[in-house]
């Protein structure tokens, strides 16, 4: 089993930050709203405080740390194994017969970090692997490519 | 060679009539809840949108046009944009013909072609065209291996020795109807009553003053109260197996080489064809009237387009007595045969569903029972979820032999999945930290129906069963399968 790329870590922090950050903007308004209009707002104010407080506390520090640790992949020429999650531990197995198409996918910070994010389809469903060195990702999908060519598909 | 041709004019109306069933349905639930124009506008709107689509089946039956050329099928279809398609023949996956009554007294019938790719609808449809025609386009793609001159929807009675042909007769056909609709009619029943509190209080301005006295208003003779959910669950009871009846009425599964031939239907007839390689899974559904009477009916999930609704699931048979369903499906040469999932329970998954489901029921029943009058009837429903959890617990179960699976489940019907191991797209285990506690998992997979497919799960098996599933489910695919199972419940070593 795989581990994915730890620079993985730093983008998840960054999404973390991303949205405390979006919190705290939307605490500070509702706030000013609330001292000058409605003091009703002050709760809704007070609620976006926790939920970016929680963010920078949990999911800036711990959380993609742990995200990381647990999150293994591997892939040989019959099938794909993810093994995702911290509390909930979930194992997916895909056979390489039943992928249907495979790709590759930068979101503007992965791009930043030179990552990619791998998506391997089936008929039924769409399983990540969350973040890869590029030119691992690129690797990967022209490897899953080739390996779904070669075994038979007789749906 | 022959020339480009068009529908025969009638689809011009039978096109028209299909859009304004369609635009029936909105008309009716309009009437039923009481959306009113009295604007004396809407006749115009009326009368305009029926030119609209008068005009439009008319521009479409001029533009659609087919050729058979060699080993394709020619075709230019669209009203505004032209669109030209070469249809291969071998690409074509089902030929569907119906009719109705209207088309019937003309001799015609409705066309229609299915291929693998594409969306739900049909490649391409001929609304109305000569039946001899279509027997001559379907004996020219030859998809099927029927003989020419076969009257294709009339009810077979003249079997071969290879066919064989099942009926739904009199009493099961209303059986089948009566028993079709289980736990929908419930919610469908219960909403309306809902609606029709709501209604109850919209009209406030008389409850207002007896605000006081809510108790008594509210407070219709209990019995009276009763009676009028009975009414309503029957009457919706009784409408949904109408429709049941009417969908089911003259159900004849035809059992041949290599395909099923499925036929129905009351006004307008229907005809499927399932050629055995394209089935994914066969489906075993018992509701709870079937179930409680002995009965369950066969369903199928299968690839490619198909006729009918965009059904992604086809109706095989819709009753068939449980213990002779083995012998049923052996008959019908089902490629997957009858297995009981037979994996060990365990009594865990029935307190994991009383924690996730009783539990905060029961926290609301007692905030109803005290808050709000007659709130303590909310208790029937915490025993119904009570009811559904201990059923639900001992249908989670599964049984392989060789590369064939038997799948049990439970949502609120019964179901037990029959298929292979590659027709499980994908497998995964789950196990939350109370699950990892219990020693149970949670499997779910993905099947093909139609052109998408959809995933299922069965909740809480047992830990050892799981992994047992998985196992099986990934030896087919690697040696060391024993390796990866040490981390199926997280016990893997952490080392980098």
């Amino acid at each position: 089993m795989q581990y994915i790329h730890p620079k993985a870590i730093k983008v998840w922090r960054i999404h973390g930050m991303i949205s405390a950050a979006i919190s705290f903007v939307l605490f500070l308004v509702l706030m000013l709203l609330g001292l000058f209009l409605f003091r009703w707002l002050l709760y809704l104010a007070a609620g976006f405080l926790v939920i970016g407080l929680v963010d920078f506390l949990i999911f800036v520090s711990v959380i993609p740390i742990l995200r990381w640790r647990f999150f293994r992949y591997r892939i040989n020429e019959t099938h794909v194994v993810i093994r995702d999650g911290i509390w909930f531990v979930k194992h997916t197995v895909i056979p390489m017969a039943r992928i249907q198409f495979v790709e590759a996918e930068q979101g503007p910070l992965l791009r930043a970090y030179r990552l990619a994010k791998l998506k391997i389809s089936t008929a039924t469903s769409t399983h990540h692997i969350p973040a890869l060195s590029i030119g691992q990702a690129q690797k990967l999908r022209d490897r899953l490519a080739a390996f779904i060519q070669a075994s038979d598909v007789d749906v | 060679m022959s020339e480009m041709k068009r529908a025969h004019p009638l689809s011009i109306f039978a096109g028209f009539f299909k859009e304004l069933k369609q635009l029936l349905l909105p008309i009716i639930i309009g009437a039923l809840f009481g959306i009113r124009h009295d604007d004396g506008m809407s006749e115009w709107f009326a009368l305009f949108g029926i030119g609209i689509c008068l005009f439009f089946a008319v521009i479409e039956w001029w533009r659609t046009r087919y050729q058979v050329l060699e080993d394709q099928l020619y075709v230019k279809i669209g009203t505004i944009f032209m669109k030209e398609r070469f249809i291969r023949f071998e690409r074509i996956q089902s030929l569907h013909l119906s009719t109705n009554p209207f088309l019937k007294l003309f001799g015609l019938v409705r066309l229609e072609v299915h291929t693998a790719g594409g969306e739900d609808k049909a490649e391409f449809a001929l609304p109305a065209v000569k039946r001899d025609e279509a027997l001559r386009l379907q004996e020219r793609i030859g998809g099927s291996n029927r003989s020419s001159q076969e009257d294709l929807l009339a009810v077979l009675d003249r079997s071969e020795n290879s066919e064989r042909v099942y009926r739904l007769r009199g009493g099961e056909l209303v059986l089948a109807a009566l028993t079709s609709s289980g736990a929908r009619v419930i919610f469908l029943g219960l909403f309306t009553l809902l609606g029709q509190i709501g209604e109850l209080w919209d009209r406030v301005s008389f409850i207002t003053p007896l605000r006081r006295e809510f108790h008594r208003v509210i407070g219709v003779p209990l019995l009276e109260a009763a009676a009028g959910v009975a009414a309503v669950l029957l009457i919706f009871w009784l409408l949904s197996s109408a429709i049941a009846f009417v969908k089911m009425y003259r159900f004849t599964l035809t059992v041949r080489e290599k395909d099923w031939v499925i036929r129905r239907g009351f006004f307008e007839q229907t005809e499927q064809i399932v050629p055995f390689k394209r089935v994914q899974a066969v489906k075993i559904r018992e509701n709870w009237l079937k179930q409680s009477f002995g009965y369950a009916s066969v369903y199928l999930d299968v690839a490619g387009g198909q006729a009918g609704d965009g059904a992604s699931e086809v109706l095989l048979y819709p009753l068939i007595r449980k213990e002779r369903v083995a012998e049923f499906l052996a008959a019908i040469r089902s490629p997957f045969p009858w297995a009981v999932p037979t994996a060990a329970v365990s009594i865990r998954a029935f307190y994991w569903k009383i924690i996730k489901y009783v539990v905060p029921l029961a926290v609301l029943a007692t905030i109803l029972s005290l808050w709000v009058p007659y709130g303590a009837w909310s208790w029937l429903l915490v025993a119904a979820s009570m009811a559904l959890s201990w059923l639900g617990y001992r249908d989670a179960s599964f049984a392989v032999d060789g590369d064939r699976v038997a799948l049990g489940r439970r949502e609120f019907s019964k179901e037990t999945i029959l298929t292979e191991r590659k027709r499980l797209q994908f497998l995964s285990c789950r196990v939350s930290p109370v699950q990892k506690r219990l020693k149970l998992m949670t499997v779910q997979s993905g099947l093909i129906a139609g052109n998408n497919g959809y995933s299922f799960r069965i909740c809480d098996l047992p830990l050892a069963e799981g992994r047992r599933l998985y196992e099986w489910y990934i030896t087919a695919y690697t040696r060391s399968a024993r390796h990866e199972l040490q981390r199926v419940d997280g016990e893997s070593s952490y080392s980098l």
